[in-house]
């Protein structure tokens, strides 16, 4: 391969609300450039996961390097750079970010500027990334790119830089490639310097171990050269380079300025984590790129098998999970309701949702998750501190001197006129608020601190149904304070089942437990005999509701021996029961442990 | 040469009734010649793919007796010419009250008819109208001695409960009434609303509610109880017989054993898979006329198949699933296969098991569903 010119490379993103047609721009780019041919088109390339497919939102980085001759006659190196789009995911999208120099921000031209198109903005900006405005889908009737480059100056943005496309049609897409040429900065770094290079991603290949996915800054990275991975001071020896076609392409050496891959026989993610800086051990930089941040867990639930005897091969898929997953955490536990499972971290929901439905799809497991929850500091009176992640830990109330519970701080993006619900929302979640700020004419920032269980629970679902999407969302952590908590416990057919029990506000409590057992009531099905469902705070219960006995269920004849039907029934019922636990006497299915998240709010 | 029974669906009906999903279209000249003509073709060609032996014959519908005397002796007349006949063979024939008379009764009588399932419903001519029967009580009672009277010494009476409007009270007037007829069979089955009938459309409107629950099982437990206390065996969840009167059809589908199906939406299951003929009487006869067997799918079954099925349907028998019969079926013991599940329906009081037989207790009966789900494999 030729020698690259720097000044001839142009490393971007796409940015998009979802649905805004992000994957089929990235596709038409790919095919424009030549790099992959209609034919091998799968569509929608770079969502490689069936998850990501099937929700439509990417969940790994991915990159890609196409080569483009541009009009002045000079080939040009673009790498494109895919990032997920979900807030659990922000920090791995800032890395990704922060390995570009550009982003196209792709708007509807149907749909307009909408929530997440402000935040990407707002990420962007903050990465000093040169914004290229891309209003797409103008083949649609209802597409007005006029009215969206009015929208376009409300946001800060120049209505002239903006191009217009059609994905789904190929309109716009050679224009694209010009703009992304000419306005997209070319990287700024030495190739002379010692290495410097930025992970943004990583997977995991069962022969060559973690595959990292990185951003050179600086300097020159090749095989046969040992590196240093600066926040774990591990050292690894490189054996292969290259770069995405977007198969994996090896080559001899990539430089300052270039996006590509290396394998060095790194075993574990977390030798390798995203966005720490890659250096050469015998010749480092002094300074490692700025923003690196271990992954952290911070929403815990407990994973148990339907079936017991799958308990070895749920940790097994687990550890496979975890090579290419550094912010998975996991431990066994014990649920006397439950059996054997594995207590488990997560960064967010998503991430929570994502891994169990990959355990079942991929390990074919049949998994109980238990609700969500975050970590408590338990301060006994005897002077014992606990940290506690499963609510069925808690101690006697008699012991307990005080709580503390983790906080966020929360920043809420949205436009003025959702300001009021918004913050009554925040408000009713214990948020305590800190600062609101107006960005521009119509952008208000409102800064929250609020309890981190709760917004685990559905704080972004809620926020985004109260302000009709229009509200973006991030936060971070804040520190501890002192709550007064206390231990909600729920039992089934009078006895008390710990995987239902949660830690709850003691202003909250009464409401919630009547709220609660209301929800198992819908969720767990009608059992042979009654199952009266009961809220309890230490021995006192505070909400009640009754299960009726499901005392006959029989099919009608089947017809003229037409069985299917009655055979359909049957299944469904079965495949119901796939997702129960036998919980004492009683089948408590998947949903009731996750019901305390469907509580309404007021 | 195999054994089957043989399932004959004619497609019309004066009206649908209300409660009705089963597949029918209103009555005219025209389309029933056309559905006759491909019946005698299918039967034809039936003929020629299994060469099978027939061990019963159900003509159901809609409404056979909607079809004049002739038309359905031409039906069976096919049947005896194209098959082979076992000797005992059952015949049994669906009938509306609303749809006979003395000449039609005795022609099916000398056309080798010997069983008669009489869909009464109901013994209330309130009810009768509120669900869309064509027929009144009158009616009913007054064919069903005719038949008698010609000699038909095999009757079965079709019931429904739990109706709109019907009380514990009138259904107990219904089992008398039937009782006072001294049929030999008797189906009863639950309302159970379905998509695509009018009750459904009424359900959607609010203008009528779900049947309730409890008053299901009372109007079953009293049908236990009555039917009986009269010398009735409860032989399958919903069927009745004095001694020597099961119907041999239906036993066919609960053995799992196999059945040819001719006509419209017709089911079959031919001992290596299930399949179901085309339902639009148009495009059925279409293909019949293009000498095809109008097959709308049929997919073999697996072993897994065979056997859940096997269970699901058995275990609707009292007597339930025969252990060596398994065995000797499948070459492997049952309790290889549902041991864990067995054991655990026997802890709750839904299944026995004695050396033979594996069986729903009573109260594995009204809460059939949730046992035989746990029979699924597949």
């Amino acid at each position: 391969m030729a020698k690259v010119n720097q000044n001839n490379i142009r490393n971007f993103c796409i940015i998009a609300h979802i649905d805004h047609g992000k994957s089929t721009l990235a596709d038409r780019l790919l095919e424009a450039t030549g790099t992959i041919s209609q034919r091998d088109m799968e569509e929608q390339l770079l969502d490689t996961m069936d998850i990501e497919k099937e929700r439509g939102i990417t969940i790994k980085a991915q990159a890609v390097r196409m080569s483009y001759q541009a009009k002045d006659d000079k080939e040009y190196i673009l790498n494109l750079i895919d990032t997920p789009g979900h807030v659990d995911f922000s920090y791995e999208v800032s890395r990704s970010l922060a390995a570009c120099e550009g982003a196209l921000l792709v708007i509807d031209a149907a749909q307009g500027v909408e929530a997440q198109t402000l935040a990407n903005i707002y990420i962007a900006l903050e990465n000093d990334l040169e914004i290229i405005p891309v209003i797409n889908k103008i083949d649609l009737p209802s597409a007005n790119p006029d009215k969206v480059k009015e929208e376009l100056i409300d946001i800060g943005l120049d209505p002239d830089d903006a191009v217009l496309t059609s994905a789904k049609e190929g309109i716009g897409i050679d224009e694209l490639l010009e703009v992304i040429v000419n306005r997209v900065p070319k990287p700024t770094g030495d190739k002379d310097k010692p290495l410097k290079a930025l992970i943004f991603d990583s997977l995991y290949d069962p022969y060559r171990g973690i595959i990292s996915y990185y951003r050179v800054i600086d300097g020159l990275i090749k095989p046969g050269m040992e590196i240093k991975m600066m926040a774990t001071n591990k050292v690894f020896e490189v054996d292969e380079v290259g770069t995405f076609s977007p198969k994996m392409n090896k080559t001899n050496s990539l430089s300052a300025g270039e996006v590509g891959y290396l394998a060095a026989s790194i075993k574990e993610v977390k030798n390798a984590q995203v966005g720490d800086t890659i250096t050469d051990a015998k010749n480092p930089t002094e300074e490692a790129l700025p923003g690196y941040q271990p992954a952290k867990p911070m929403v815990f639930c407990g994973l148990y098998p339907v079936d017991g005897k799958d308990y070895d091969n749920l940790r097994d898929a687990l550890d496979k999970l975890k090579l290419n997953d550094a912010s998975l955490t996991f431990e066994p536990e014990t649920s006397e309701a439950l059996g054997f499972g594995y207590r488990c971290g997560f960064l967010g929901l998503l991430h929570m949702e994502i891994i169990q439905e990959r355990l079942e799809r991929e390990y074919k497991l049949d998994l109980i998750t238990t609700a969500p929850s975050v970590i408590f500091k338990i301060y006994k009176e005897d002077g014992e501190v606990l940290e506690i992640e499963n609510p069925a830990n808690m101690p006697e109330r008699q012991e307990i001197e005080k709580i503390e519970e983790p906080y966020v701080e929360a920043k809420i993006l949205l436009p003025e006129e959702h300001v009021g619900s918004a913050m009554e929302l925040a408000q009713n979640k214990r948020g305590q608020f800190k600062n609101m700020e107006y960005l521009d004419q119509i952008r208000v920032r409102l800064t929250y601190e609020i309890p981190l269980s709760e917004i685990v629970l559905d704080f972004f679902d809620k926020l985004k149904s109260r302000t009709r999407g229009y509200a973006t969302f991030d936060y971070e952590f804040a520190g501890y304070m002192e709550s007064d908590l206390i231990k909600l416990n729920i039992l089934v057919n009078k006895e008390a089942v710990d995987a239902l029990s949660c830690i709850v506000h003691r202003d909250f409590a009464y409401e919630i437990g009547k709220e609660l057992t209301k929800k198992l009531k819908e969720f767990i099905p009608e059992q042979m005999f009654k199952v009266p469902i009961q809220a309890a705070i230490g021995n006192k219960i505070v909400a009640r509701q009754t299960i009726r006995a499901k005392r006959k269920d029989v099919l009608q004849k089947c017809y003229g021996g037409d069985i299917s039907r009655k055979k359909k029934l049957l299944k469904k019922q079965k495949e119901g029961k796939k997702r129960m636990k036998q919980v004492g006497s009683v089948e408590i299915p998947q949903e009731a442990f996750m019901a305390v998240l469907k509580i309404d709010d007021n | 040469m195999d054994r089957f029974g043989l399932y004959i669906h004619v497609p019309f009906c004066l009206r649908k009734c209300y409660y009705c999903d089963f597949n029918s279209v209103s009555f005219n000249e025209k389309l029933s010649k056309s559905f006759l003509n491909a019946l005698n073709k299918e039967i034809d060609l039936l003929a020629q793919k299994y060469n099978p032996s027939i061990r019963t014959i159900f003509i159901g519908g809609g409404t056979p007796t909607i079809l004049g005397a002739k038309e359905l002796r031409l039906i069976l007349d096919k049947c005896y010419n194209s098959f082979k006949i076992e000797k005992d063979i059952e015949i049994t024939i669906e009938t509306n009250p609303g749809t006979l008379d003395e000449k039609k009764l005795s022609s099916l009588k000398e056309g080798g008819v010997d069983r008669l399932s009489f869909g009464v419903q109901a013994f209330d001519d309130d009810i009768l109208k509120r669900i869309g029967r064509i027929h009144t009580v009158e009616q009913a009672v007054k064919n069903y001695y005719l038949a008698r009277k010609i000699g038909f010494d095999n009757i079965s009476l079709d019931l429904i409960f739990n109706l709109p409007g019907q009380t514990l009270k009138d259904w107990e007037g219904t089992l008398k009434e039937a009782m006072n007829l001294d049929p030999e069979h008797l189906s009863t089955y639950n309302l159970k609303i379905e998509e695509e009938t009018k009750f459904y459309s009424l359900i959607e409107k609010g203008e009528l509610t779900y049947p309730d629950e409890d008053l299901d099982l009372e109007m079953y437990n009293l049908s236990l109880d009555i039917l009986k206390s009269f010398g009735y065996e409860d032989y399958e969840i919903s069927n009745f017989a004095k001694r020597g009167y099961r119907s041999k059809h239906n036993q066919i589908y609960w053995k799992n054993e196999g059945y040819l199906g001719v006509g419209p939406g017709a089911h079959f299951y031919d001992g290596s898979g299930r399949g179901s003929n085309l339902r639009d009487v148009k495009e059925y006869s279409n293909s019949l006329l293009n000498d095809k067997l109008p097959i709308e799918n049929y997919n073999k079954l697996s072993k897994e198949d065979e056997i859940e099925e096997e269970m699901i349907l058995g275990l609707r028998l009292k007597e339930g699933v025969s252990i060596s019969d398994f065995n000797n079926k499948y070459k492997r013991s049952i309790f290889d296969i549902y041991g864990p599940t067995i054991k655990i329906l026997k802890t709750k009081g839904l299944l026995e098991v004695n050396e033979r037989r594996v069986f729903l207790t009573p109260k594995g009966r009204l809460l059939a569903n949730r046992v035989l789900a746990d029979f699924i494999l597949t």
